[in-house]
């Protein structure tokens, strides 16, 4: 590239109007030795655009961050296998809720069952519930009789522990 | 995404992010953390990561914001010290390469003592390469405010460079 071609690539340079093309022509053109008295000025920004454009990062760092990289793998497949542990907790308490459901139900169904096929005449139902209170007032005063007995115990300790004083 | 793919596609990358972090951060160490933390969140990301039109463009927005995040950490640190009498942090590593001549580290200087748009966008464009509607995408601007930023940066840059030859520095 003659003196004149790159002069006006200069001032559309500073008119940001090239292309990023004539840009790295720019700047190749500065990088070399031969260059025009007139433009010896701007040599050193060119130079500077190139030196900056080849800074790059310590040597080693992509091994530090693949290492990274892998810990966190290692770390997502355990998140994952929690993650699928809560769903088969979720499932079987899911499961073990309705199986329970079902049986309190079939429970519930055979009470009413009885409950309903007992009598039909309310009259009936009446003698049999005296019946049964009968029953139990019997027990009851079968029982209350053991327990006077038990109280006649009891004060003959009274008896022994007064006289022990 | 495989492992395999992250490392053939993505991985690349790192050089770009890392000076653009480097840019505006000015520090080695924290700038490939920065580019470090880029890669994990794109890694955690990689099944969603074909839906992204500009995988690149993506990452450098992340990186820059990230970066932000990190400047204004560290200001708050700065503040919270009370002003501890310290050199700020010189990259030496960049440094030598840049010192190669004194007059690319007087152009460094000139890069720096822009407006952090102006600079931003004259890294994206001049030493990234990137078109118009990138950086755009990667500041979060409209593509003619960056052309007319890129205009003013490189203007400033124009009048400093003949300022400085006419005092022979």
């Amino acid at each position: 590239m003659d003196y004149k071609e790159i002069k006006a690539l200069l001032e559309k340079y500073w008119n940001c109007e090239t292309s990023l093309e004539e840009e790295a022509q720019l700047r190749q053109y500065f990088s070399g030795e031969e260059i025009h008295e007139d433009l010896k000025d701007f040599k050193p920004l060119f130079q500077y655009f190139k030196s900056e454009s080849e800074i790059s990062v310590s040597d080693g760092f992509d091994e530090k961050l693949i290492e990274k990289i892998k810990e966190k793998k290692g770390d997502g497949k355990h998140r994952y296998l929690n993650i699928y542990y809560k769903i088969a907790a979720a499932v079987i308490l899911i499961l073990f809720v309705i199986t329970v459901d079902q049986r309190f139900i079939a429970v519930k169904e055979k009470a009413t069952t009885i409950v309903q096929d007992t009598f039909e005449d309310p009259e009936k139902a009446l003698e049999e519930t005296k019946k049964a209170l009968l029953l139990v007032s019997e027990k009851l005063n079968k029982g209350k009789t053991n327990i006077i007995k038990l109280s006649e115990f009891n004060k003959a300790e009274k008896v022994i522990r007064n006289k022990n004083l | 995404m495989h492992l395999k793919y992250f490392k053939n596609e993505i991985l690349p990358l790192k050089d770009k992010l890392f000076r653009y972090a480097l840019s505006l951060l000015k520090n080695r160490a924290d700038s490939e953390d920065i580019v470090q933390e880029v890669f994990m969140r794109l890694w955690q990301k990689r099944n969603d990561l074909m839906n992204i039109k500009n995988i690149e463009a993506w990452s450098m927005t992340m990186t820059r914001n990230l970066t932000l995040d990190k400047i204004k950490t560290k200001k708050r640190e700065f503040n919270n010290l009370s002003r501890i009498d310290e050199k700020p942090n010189v990259e030496s590593g960049t440094d030598r390469m840049i010192e190669r001549t004194e007059t690319i580290y007087e152009i460094k200087k000139l890069i720096n003592s822009l407006s952090e748009k102006q600079k931003q966008v004259i890294v994206l464009r001049d030493i990234e390469g990137y078109s118009y509607q990138e950086i755009g995408e990667i500041i979060g601007i409209d593509q003619n405010l960056v052309k007319v930023t890129l205009f003013r940066a490189r203007e400033n840059v124009r009048k400093k460079l003949l300022k400085t030859d006419q005092y022979g520095l």
